[in-house]
């Protein structure tokens, strides 16, 4: 008898998010579509407009680019991070996650001095005489790319800090030993065994990219509009509130398989 | 007996009348100011406030909330009764008819108003009849080319942004700003099309396209732009003259021999409004000579009022509208035509 009434208590524990859950975001969506008139129809032809298909391609090109970049950096930086002092920890743990504590506003603007046709980057290629007329990075998707890589690093960084954290050293010291060669390593040893951790900051990368609105705004403009800004747009300029919610639709369902997709890769490759 | 009783009420009456007169006067304090919301782009409010907000504050014992925001922000606002509803908004005349066609704003009695005499006959003629009644112009903003004189040789026509030494550094509005339809009719104009017929304005727009820059929706965006060297040529309205010619860079306005386009802005009272008392007296008093003069003076927007007198070579002297004879964007022709206007350009033009 105690047994049991200790694990409806437990069951108890995960409710109130539950009900957060549910009552913030499942049910305003709800709501939502229900108030829509024919939202099944609205849902189809917003979603089979040719300007709906560029935008949803240029939110997953961006996302798997910025994915791409933090890649790069994260693996190279954790690993050297994971075998330094707790103190060097401790520097990069804060450096890494500075853009965070910094405005998101703030933040772009600091993108748009060092991009800006008069910017830093400009400048400089300009008195080393490597371009005769300024190089147009800002309000294109490559400065997009620059600053959500920035923002979402920090969250590629922290799981696949743990990760490394995980690894035994032994095992690669092992490897090195039979003459494995660092590619081999990391191939081999690193990357199955951090897999994870490195599929966790994927998909909160792929996510956020999906729904930032203030870094894409500032940095790529209206030309390169992703499926936030596309929402944004429906709501405030459009008044188009079918659009608004066939559209926050996608980029939830779009987030959801994403997740869904990389931790059945993830749990599938682990197996093997 | 009678006489002394007599005097005596009416020293009393007098002591106890003067001292109800010394407590309503002196001691009572004033009654709470009532508070107005008006919705407003926000653009030069710092000379606003100093001019229309405070003195008709101290004036009317009352307190002026704004709500800023671009037109579009401020109309999804409006139509969604957003909180707090406005007592009193500004909208380009377009969004003004929008607005009226959907029942959000009162029917002004224009005899209340004392100033709209004042507006130039000539606009208040060009009013389509559905819109006089709801909206009345307090401004008027007419399209222009602005560009860098530093860095290329005259313009004088609204084709030189199609010229090469522009490639790559033109600014547009996005079609949801108020320059944003003006832009395109004006294309399709310079192009063999009208204000009905926009496909050629498109056409050209698209081959342009990969030279523009950017997109603007804020008020403030070609000053920072032009600033930052970011882009070089720009259709503008009347209220970036006095800012942009002010910059550190050097911008001149010119008007193009294709013509110009001009739309009204318009002040209204929405509908539902506790304060319409306040909101008669906000609009006459932004539409006097003084407040228009002053306006006009500090920058913020050109006057309407045909007693207002400004030198000759003021970016807000809108003598030149007149000589250049514009075209008035018919606010029906434009509200009908947005929506269609909105889904081309962002899919042909910004896509």
């Amino acid at each position: 008898m105690e047994v049991k009434s200790g694990r409806v208590k437990v069951y108890l524990l995960p409710l109130p998010s539950l009900i957060f859950i549910l009552v913030f975001l499942l049910l305003s969506l709800l709501y939502v579509i229900f108030y829509t008139p024919n939202f099944l129809q609205t849902f189809i032809e917003t979603i089979a407009k040719e300007d709906f298909f560029y935008v949803f391609l240029r939110t997953i090109r961006v996302g798997l680019i910025v994915v791409f970049g933090a890649t790069l950096l994260a693996y190279p930086l954790t690993y050297y991070v994971n075998s330094s002092s707790s103190s060097v920890k401790t520097f990069f743990k804060i450096i890494v996650f500075l853009p965070l504590m910094v405005n998101p506003i703030v933040r772009s603007y600091g993108w748009i001095i060092i991009l800006g046709r008069e910017g830093l980057i400009n400048t400089l290629l300009s008195y080393l005489n490597l371009t005769v007329e300024p190089l147009r990075l800002l309000y294109t998707e490559f400065a997009m790319e620059l600053g959500l890589l920035e923002l979402f690093f920090p969250f590629m960084f922290i799981p696949l800090l743990s990760s490394m954290e995980n690894l035994s050293n032994e095992v690669i010291m092992a490897a090195k030993s039979l003459g494995a060669s660092g590619l081999r390593v990391f191939f081999n040893i690193i990357f199955p065994l951090t897999l994870k951790g490195y599929l966790t900051g994927l998909t909160v990368i792929l996510a956020g990219c999906a729904s930032a609105y203030v870094t894409p705004t500032l940095l790529g403009g209206f030309r390169n509009r992703t499926l936030s800004m596309l929402l944004y747009e429906y709501i405030e300029i459009r008044f188009d509130w079918g659009a608004a919610t066939a559209t926050a639709l996608v980029i939830l369902f779009t987030v959801i398989a994403v997740n869904l997709f990389f931790t059945k890769l993830g749990d599938y490759l682990v197996k093997r | 007996m009678q006489k002394k009783l007599l005097a005596a009420v009416i020293v009393a009456i007098v002591i106890v009348g003067a001292g109800y007169w010394y407590y309503q006067t002196y001691l009572l304090p004033p009654p709470p100011p009532r508070t107005i919301y008006i919705s407003h782009w926000g653009f030069g409010w710092d000379q606003i406030k100093k001019i229309v907000i405070e003195p008709f504050e101290s004036k009317y014992n009352v307190k002026i909330v704004l709500i800023s925001g671009t037109t579009s922000e401020r109309f999804t606002k409006l139509t969604t009764k957003a909180e707090p509803v406005p007592d009193v908004i500004f909208l380009p005349d377009y969004y003004t008819y929008q607005a009226q066609q959907k029942g959000l704003l009162i029917k002004l009695d224009l005899s209340k108003i004392s100033n709209y005499e004042k507006v130039y006959k000539v606009l208040r003629d060009q009013i389509p009849k559905s819109l006089a009644e709801y909206g009345v112009p307090f401004t008027i903003q007419d399209l222009a080319l602005a560009y860098r004189t530093d860095r290329h040789s005259k313009i004088s026509s609204w084709k030189d942004m199609w010229r090469d030494d522009f490639k790559g550094k033109v600014l547009m509005p996005t079609i949801t700003a108020t320059s944003g339809p003006m832009a395109l009719v004006m294309t399709s104009l310079a192009y063999g099309g009208s204000i009905e017929d926009v496909e050629p304005g498109f056409k050209a727009l698209e081959a342009l396209k990969k030279d523009i820059v950017t997109f603007y929706s804020r008020s403030s965006d070609p000053q920072t732009l032009f600033e930052r060297g970011e882009v070089e040529i720009a259709p503008v309205l009347r209220y970036n003259w006095a800012p942009l010619k002010n910059l550190s860079v050097p911008v001149d306005i010119i008007y193009p021999v294709e013509g110009s386009l001009y739309v009204l802005n318009m002040i209204s009272v929405v509908n539902g409004s506790k304060n319409i008392d306040l909101a008669y007296k906000l609009i006459d008093f932004w539409l006097s000579t003084e407040i228009q003069k002053n306006l006009a003076l500090a920058g913020v927007d050109a006057p309407i009022n045909s007693e207002v007198s400004l030198p000759s070579d003021h970016p807000f002297n809108i003598s030149p509208v007149f000589n250049n004879k514009p075209l008035y964007l018919n606010p029906e022709v434009l509200a009908k035509n947005l929506k269609s206007w909105v889904d081309a350009w962002k899919s042909r033009v910004e896509g």
